[in-house]
């Protein structure tokens, strides 16, 4: 009589398919993570998870201060809105990237005691990112009625936004969560990667103040392209479908190639460490 | 009928020494333009294992440390991929390689039961269910509202015990987590995996303490070099002492003790000289000295001085646990106090000794002084064994322990 066998472990490569399904049934796991992330952060203070506003809100106001008075900026929008919108996303960005990227390296302990697919971690951290994330939309939202924005139907395609941008995001978290486990020199390189970024960003700045020669940019700038999208929705500024097309070709492209370098060298992850 | 739970078959893993491996960018580029670099060279932690694990046994799997044990609970655990070979659980299986390994300080006692289990990929329902059982079995109590940072270590490692325990699986498979906490909490540990196996559960554990691995496995493999070198009962621990200490249990071929040369001893013969010492009047079988008969270790010794002396045997088993000591002044012989020669002779009586190796230690003690005249650790190393005639019998008995006394039994019909 052939029996039902519970598992199955053997050498060779597992198949992203069967891997995906593997960290979609420990979902309750990717909360359990981001919860307990979310409360050792945020439990015991008085501010609790508000605190994630005090980083993007200073650069506000240092945003605001220079390019409202030092070197004034010319826009027909509000600029602290046009400002946030822009900070908001990259912080959101810095954490998928930043704390993404770390994940693995973070957890040693727990990789080498107790097998889980290691993608929840990354995938927990983008989670925890989120609620942060979505703190920081309820301010936008105050900030838009505030300066008599207003909020204009395209919010509908927030959702959408808010997905390419965690995709974009991960695309790269991932593949540096993978990487740094090999190669531990990245871990170094991040905080790099995160503080030059932002310059090629148009965070604090319009793409329309970047010269003709260097637009190219933004073909490739997943980035760029989501906060592009977030001010169209939420303040009307033209946008550029082909280059959000294109760029975000490249993020899928990176994400599921990601995606595929990951589950190769998850399960050497912990002889690694 | 016999069922099987757990299949590992030919299963190997290698890895690539630290010198060789790409661990920085530097390297990989390195490597990248360097097509010549040599081959690396590879260590096998584990070699072609094979074994079944079946319903209802207690596997003990020891070795010396970097004989592949951890290295093949992790690859069981899902933790390391082998290389080559295949594993098929016929159940649930939970392995428990650290305690409170997924334990994070700043959570309550209730926050981390539910984090930990749903590691070990349990539903949130069942954690439910058995939540209540969890705190009761743990004894946290009130205290489980509280961030664990602030529990005492017994408390914590109650606690991290208690979820594994308490949660259902047919396989267990464990790695040297029962020697935590105080003697309490072992206890309950112990008795724990007791029931366990009582209730039919399959249990896998690696441990180095002998002593656990053989009153709780019914069956032992013996690791060396990542291969399984034996696979056997209570007896194959005493094959992992003889190379685990080769030193002191490497025996001649064909013979069953062995007998330091204490002229070499690095303790120095004060007012006495041994001039003899041996075993004697023994009867070895096929496996080793009968535990069926007498034997008496003797001493030869030289005495210059008028000392009030005592001589003293230690008996310790393999693993080092003192078993009983045996005094040349317990007993009314003849006073040792004159300078002269004395022949002392220890009589070990028949069905003391059980199936296992020995060492002996000797002390000689200036009584007057109450000061140490000599001292000769593991003096005499001696591997004892049934008769053939009885090996049978007392496989089926299971005549588990450090001594087999023949314990006068009487039994009337009523």
């Amino acid at each position: 009589m052939e029996r039902k066998i519970y598992k199955s472990i053997r050498g060779g490569r597992q198949s992203l398919g069967s891997y995906l399904k593997e960290v979609f049934d420990a979902r309750n796991l990717i909360l359990s993570f981001a919860v307990r992330d979310l409360k050792i952060q945020y439990a015991q203070t008085y501010l609790g998870v508000f605190w994630s506003l005090v980083q993007p809100l200073t650069g506000l106001i240092i945003f605001n201060f220079f390019f409202q008075r030092v070197i004034p900026l010319h826009l027909n929008v509000p600029y602290a809105v046009f400002a946030f919108t822009g900070i908001m996303v990259w912080f959101y960005f810095t954490a998928l990237v930043g704390q993404g990227g770390t994940a693995l390296m973070a957890n040693q302990a727990l990789i080498k005691k107790i097998q889980f697919p290691r993608l929840v971690l990354p995938l927990s951290k983008a989670l925890v990112g989120l609620v942060e994330f979505s703190i920081s939309l309820i301010l936008l939202l105050v900030m838009l009625l505030v300066f008599g924005v207003g909020i204009s139907p395209k919010i509908v395609f927030l959702p959408l936004v808010v997905i390419a941008n965690i995709m974009s995001g991960l695309s790269i978290g991932i593949w540096l969560s993978a990487l740094t486990i090999r190669f531990r020199d990245l871990h170094h390189l991040i905080p790099y990667l995160i503080g030059f970024g932002i310059w090629l960003t148009p965070v604090f700045y319009p793409t329309t103040m970047v010269p003709e020669s260097f637009s190219w940019i933004y073909y490739l700038h997943p980035v760029a392209n989501v906060i592009a999208l977030y001010r169209w929705i939420f303040i009307g500024l033209p946008i550029n479908f082909v280059q959000v097309a294109c760029s975000f070709t490249i993020a899928a492209l990176m994400l599921i190639s990601g995606l595929y370098f990951f589950v190769r060298n998850e399960k050497f992850v912990a002889d690694y460490l | 009928m016999s069922e099987v739970m757990l299949e590992v078959k030919n299963l190997s893993k290698s890895f690539r020494m630290r010198e060789n491996r790409i661990d920085s960018l530097k390297g990989s580029i390195a490597n990248f333009f360097n097509s010549t670099t040599a081959a690396a060279e590879d260590f096998h932690a584990l070699k072609d294992v094979s074994f079944n694990l079946e319903r209802g046994e207690a596997l003990g799997i020891i070795g010396k440390n970097g004989a592949g044990k951890s290295t093949l609970l992790r690859i069981l655990s899902g933790i390391s991929q082998p290389d080559q070979g295949e594993i098929n659980f016929y159940g649930k299986a939970v392995s428990i390689l650290d305690i409170g390994a997924g334990f994070h300080p700043e959570l309550t006692g209730r926050e981390n039961i539910y984090l930990s289990a749903s590691l070990y990929k349990f539903t949130r329902k069942k954690i439910e269910e058995r939540f209540n059982e969890i705190v009761e079995f743990s004894g946290i109590g009130k205290f489980i509202e509280e961030p664990v940072k602030n529990y005492s270590s017994g408390m914590y490692l109650r606690l991290a015990f208690s979820i594994i325990t308490c949660l259902d699986a047919d396989i267990y498979l464990i790695d040297e987590v029962v020697n935590v906490g105080d003697a309490n909490f072992q206890m309950k540990c112990k008795n724990k995996i007791e029931e366990l196996i009582a209730a039919g559960k399959t249990l896998l554990i690696a441990s180095h303490n002998m002593n656990e691995i053989s009153v709780l496995c019914n069956r032992i493999i013996l690791m060396e070099y990542g291969q399984i070198i034996e696979t056997g009962g209570a007896d194959i621990i005493q094959k992992y002492m003889t190379i685990a200490l080769p030193q002191y249990f490497h025996f001649e071929e064909g013979e069953f003790f062995h007998i330091k040369n204490l002229d070499e001893s690095p303790f120095e013969q004060k007012d006495m000289r041994l001039l003899k010492y041996g075993i004697k009047d023994y009867i070895a079988n096929h496996n080793g000295i009968s535990t069926n008969h007498p034997f008496a270790i003797y001493l030869d010794v030289q005495l210059f001085e008028e000392i009030t002396t005592e001589f003293r045997l230690k008996f310790y088993d393999a693993t080092g646990a003192l078993i009983f000591t045996c005094s040349s002044a317990r007993q009314e012989v003849l006073q040792i106090n004159r300078a002269g020669q004395y022949h002392v002779e220890f009589q070990i009586p028949a069905n003391l000794l059980n199936t296992r190796l020995y060492s002996v230690e000797l002390r000689v003690v200036n009584d007057d002084k109450k000061a140490l005249m000599f001292k000769a650790d593991k003096f005499i190393a001696i591997k004892m064994a049934d008769d053939d005639s009885n090996t049978e019998t007392n496989r089926d008995l299971h005549l588990q322990g450090l001594v087999k006394p023949l314990v006068p039994v009487s039994v009337t019909k009523l």
